[in-house]
């Protein structure tokens, strides 16, 4: 089977079983929701106006939910999805950027249902002209995220704690792509131009992640029990 | 003469301090099922991991249906059907479409007409639009078997594979490795149940603590085990 083949039928798969049990994005959509939430009681968004601080909270839902995504894409040793596509006679790393697209369209619904929340919520808008930024912005983050998130779960699912695990690792790797995304966030909703920086630093961070992947998935993968 | 089915030299494995696997030498012969017997914490279940590509010795040369390991493990994972302790099935998925996918991964060529001739051949034809989840033990025993048939592999990877089967699953699976054998496949077949092993097994290796205390023919090493049972 070549590559592009094994890579389609990964994706179409882990599609189909997620349309079935709808339980990745349900876990995705709740963690969203009840932070977003949760941030709404504590912050009151009408009076601290200041855009940072909103943009801040965006995607401090995001990471949270996308961290949940991403964990459960790649989950356990004994998982019976796991291992029988590691059984399966197809590179580890079509596998890897199957389950990385896959878990990419996941978090970007779910991203995609957390916006009218977050705008709702914290009284907010978003300039029409900075929507096709704030789009392309939150697809390279999100695709960033979701590399690195079933990376290091292959890595870390068979490590007791594996899911805190992932997290702690996840953010402090994020954290510098992150910054560059959260001030251009703020800027946009301030009504400012935030310019080309915030997305060319994600890209080159998803060029990173996606590039250990397809190198290292083969050993991450490897020896979960 | 064909290549062996199996050809491991001095293979090991240690998980920490402890040594799973202290350097197996063995080989696994076509047209011949190999059956690896031992305790509890033996090391059987890492020794058919390894041979499924699922984990890495850390020593030794292994060579698994004519491919070299870790080298060829794609290759490898095409020629091989491998039965462990999961069935390996989305539990979501009905049992017809939980195979389908696994079709696909294997490109298996006219999936519907073989997964209905294997869910028939293991009486699975009437549940298998039912989702796995809602199966009992020995069903999804079955269901296992049924995916690791599925692409007419060479060689049969079974970890303990008449767990939770009754007494027609094991009569079905018992004639299965017979008949896989017979086309010239071979099968290692991982087991505590001594049955298993007098009724498919040409060839017995017994392991203790990780290493190989007897390799003889699977009759002989069935009647030292159940000697020293008695003594
Ligand atoms: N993932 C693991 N981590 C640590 N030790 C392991 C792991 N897998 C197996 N072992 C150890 O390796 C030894 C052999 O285990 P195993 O191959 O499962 O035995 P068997 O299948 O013969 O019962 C045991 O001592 C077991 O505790
Ligand atoms: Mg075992």
């Amino acid at each position: 089977m070549t590559g592009w083949r094994a890579f389609s039928t990964v994706v179409r798969w882990d599609v189909a079983r997620e349309m079935r049990r709808r339980s990745t994005l349900a876990a995705m959509a709740a963690t969203a929701l009840v932070v977003l939430f949760v941030l709404s009681f504590a912050v009151d968004a009408r009076r601290a106006d200041d855009p940072r601080i909103r943009a801040g909270l965006l995607w401090v839902t995001w990471i949270l939910a996308g961290a949940v995504g991403a964990e459960r894409a790649f989950r356990g040793g004994r998982d019976a999805m796991t291992d029988g596509f590691l059984l399966a006679p197809i590179p580890r790393a079509s596998l890897f950027w199957g389950r990385t697209v896959s878990t990419f369209l996941f978090t970007t619904a779910m991203s995609a249902l957390s916006i009218p929340v977050f705008l709702v919520l914290f009284d907010a808008s978003v300039p029409s002209a900075g929507l096709a930024w704030l789009a392309a912005v939150s697809l390279l983050a999100l695709l960033g995220m979701s590399a690195l998130g079933v990376l290091l779960a292959s890595m870390t699912s068979s490590v007791r704690g594996g899911d805190v695990l992932l997290r702690l690792l996840m953010l402090p790797v994020l954290l510098p792509a992150v910054a560059a995304a959260v001030t251009g966030t703020g800027q946009l909703l301030g009504g400012q131009d935030p310019g080309i920086r915030p997305a060319a630093l994600l890209l080159a961070f998803d060029l990173t992640f996606l590039g250990a992947g397809h190198l290292l998935f083969d050993h991450a993968a490897e020896d979960r029990t | 003469m064909s290549a062996p089915a199996v050809s491991a030299r001095g293979l090991a494995k240690r998980f920490g301090p402890r040594e799973a696997l202290r350097g197996l030498t063995f080989d696994a012969e076509p047209g011949r099922c190999l059956a690896v017997v031992g305790h509890n914490g033996s090391g059987k279940t890492t020794l058919l991991r390894i041979l499924a590509t699922l984990s890495r010795a850390d020593a030794g040369e292994l060579s698994v249906a004519g491919r070299s390991l870790p080298k060829e493990s794609v290759a490898v994972r095409a020629r091989i059907g491998v039965v462990l302790d999961d069935a390996l099935l989305p539990s979501d998925l009905s049992l017809a479409e939980g195979l389908r996918m696994h079709a696909d991964l294997h490109g298996v060529p006219s999936p519907e007409a073989r997964i209905a001739e294997l869910c028939e051949r293991f009486g699975l034809a009437p549940r298998q639009d039912d989702p796995v989840r809602t199966f009992s033990r020995g069903m999804l025993q079955r269901a296992a078997l049924c995916r690791a048939l599925l692409h007419a592999p060479e060689l049969l990877l079974l970890d303990e594979p008449s767990n939770g089967l009754d007494a027609s699953g094991t009569a079905l699976l018992d004639a299965e490795i017979r008949a896989h054998c017979a086309r010239g496949g071979a099968a290692v077949l991982v087991t505590h149940d001594l049955e298993r092993v007098a009724a498919c097994a040409d060839r017995a290796l017994h392991l203790r603590s990780g290493r190989i205390d007897a390799d003889g023919p699977a009759a002989d090493v069935i009647r030292a085990l159940r000697g020293g049972a008695a003594a």
